[in-house]
């Protein structure tokens, strides 16, 4: 089928969509650690976990668990970047279980890994993406997306997903984090990290048709170590444990996850 | 190399072999799917960049579509075949909705009820994706 839309318009358009949001919620959240426990914003990121796992193991259609025993290869295959992406990352990032404390022995590393492990599940997006462009019979590229809200609703997410990245930064990489000069810098990188696969996906998607669902399932899996390094510090720190300390952690938690609830309201 | 030890250098070499390879065998799987012939009296839904059924040249989301209309008391046979490159899922108020359903690219799902209740149900997609909003329209009119 001819494509509709042609490749450097919706690739740019993409790549706006996707770098430019990404790196607004990295500044803000990393703005905000100025002011807010890293703790605090650990349990808003991982808030916003919940729900970007839910919506990853959705797009690998749930690791084809629809399919019974009968899925074969594909199912194996699926089931098997999973467990990939877990290894991968946790092998990756030796430090993992170590017994030092956020912020102390730690560096820039767990940031970078979070981001390759939040960015992954952009190869799947992009691919979409990249797919639907070459694939649509709109000529509109808000159309081909479903309109202003599901357009807004892609922003947003792109908003907060690189909070996750941002809280990480704030909690494993403080001293980095405080200093005026290199902390732009870093944020770029960060997005940088963020937008590759994404932007990998929606450059081949574009020309190549395959299924998507490998890459969320790849996805789904990294986002464990996301998932493993926002909640470390949860169960760390220096206030004492009380009920109003539990008490506001879990708010912030439930903060993250109403963000992006509410982003996700957009699209429905 | 300051940032990235060699740990983390093989880890991202590994990935990028294993995401080369993903992109190979899913190309080359998604070659050999094809749609599901229709059934005498069941309703084939083909979901893809386009929405359900070409959603997006039917005025979606102002307008419904695509729209199954049916008598009370008959059992409704709908197949769904997913012929995009990212999963899709489908649920049908009242009829199709106590579980999540997703259908993988290249696969279909045959959903079957007896349509009891009279009224006008919606159909659409229950996963985020990057065409949802075009699978969020669909209706089911039992009359």
């Amino acid at each position: 089928m001819m494509a509709m839309l042609g490749f450097a318009v919706s690739f740019l358009a993409w790549f706006a969509s996707t770098a430019i949001p990404a790196f607004v919620g990295l500044v803000i959240i990393t703005g905000a650690g100025k002011f807010v426990r890293p703790k605090l914003l650990a349990a808003f990121g991982f808030g916003i976990l919940l729900w970007f796992f839910l919506d990853t193991i959705g797009g690998s259609a749930n690791l084809y668990v629809n399919l019974g025993f009968t899925g074969g290869l594909n199912q194996f295959a699926i089931f098997a970047l999973f467990v990939i992406g877990v290894i991968l990352l946790f092998f990756a990032d030796h430090k993992m279980f170590s017994g030092d404390a956020p912020g102390e022995s730690f560096d820039f590393r767990i940031p970078l890994l979070v981001a390759i492990a939040v960015g992954v599940h952009g190869l799947g997006e992009g691919t979409a993406f990249g797919s639907t462009a070459a694939t649509t019979s709109s000529t509109s590229i808000l159309q081909a997306f479903g309109g202003v809200s599901a357009g807004v609703a892609y922003l947003l997410h792109k908003v907060l997903e690189p909070m996750m990245i941002g809280a990480c930064y704030v909690v494993y990489s403080q001293a980095r984090s405080k200093k005026a000069s290199g902390w732009l810098k870093d944020l770029l990188v960060l997005t940088v990290l963020f937008v590759i696969p994404s932007l990998v996906g929606a450059a081949t998607g574009y020309y190549i048709s395959y299924d998507a669902t490998y890459f969320f399932a790849l996805g789904t899996g990294t986002s464990a170590y996301a998932a493993l390094r926002l909640a470390r510090p949860l169960f760390m720190g220096s206030v004492p444990a009380t009920s109003y300390e539990s008490l506001k952690v879990g708010l912030w938690l439930v903060f993250g996850f109403t963000c992006i609830y509410l982003a996700a309201l957009f699209h429905s | 190399m300051a940032l990235l030890d060699r740990r983390v250098f093989v880890a991202i070499l590994v990935a990028v072999v294993v995401v080369s390879a993903i992109i190979a065998v899913a190309f080359d799987l998604n070659q050999s799917r094809s749609p599901p012939a229709k059934q005498p009296g069941s309703f084939l839904m083909i979901a893809n960049a386009n929405g359900f059924n070409d959603s997006i040249d039917h005025g979606v989301p102002q307008n419904s579509w695509p729209i199954i209309t049916v008598q009370k008391g008959t059992t409704v046979t709908i197949t769904v075949y997913n012929s995009d490159v990212v999963a899709h899922g489908f649920q049908v108020v009242h009829y199709f909705d106590s579980s999540i359903q997703t259908i993988p690219p290249g696969m279909s799902l045959k959903v079957t009820f007896v349509a009891n209740t009279t009224g006008a149900f919606r159909i659409y997609c229950s996963i985020f994706c990057p065409v949802h909003g075009f699978m969020q329209s669909g209706e089911l009119l039992v009359q």
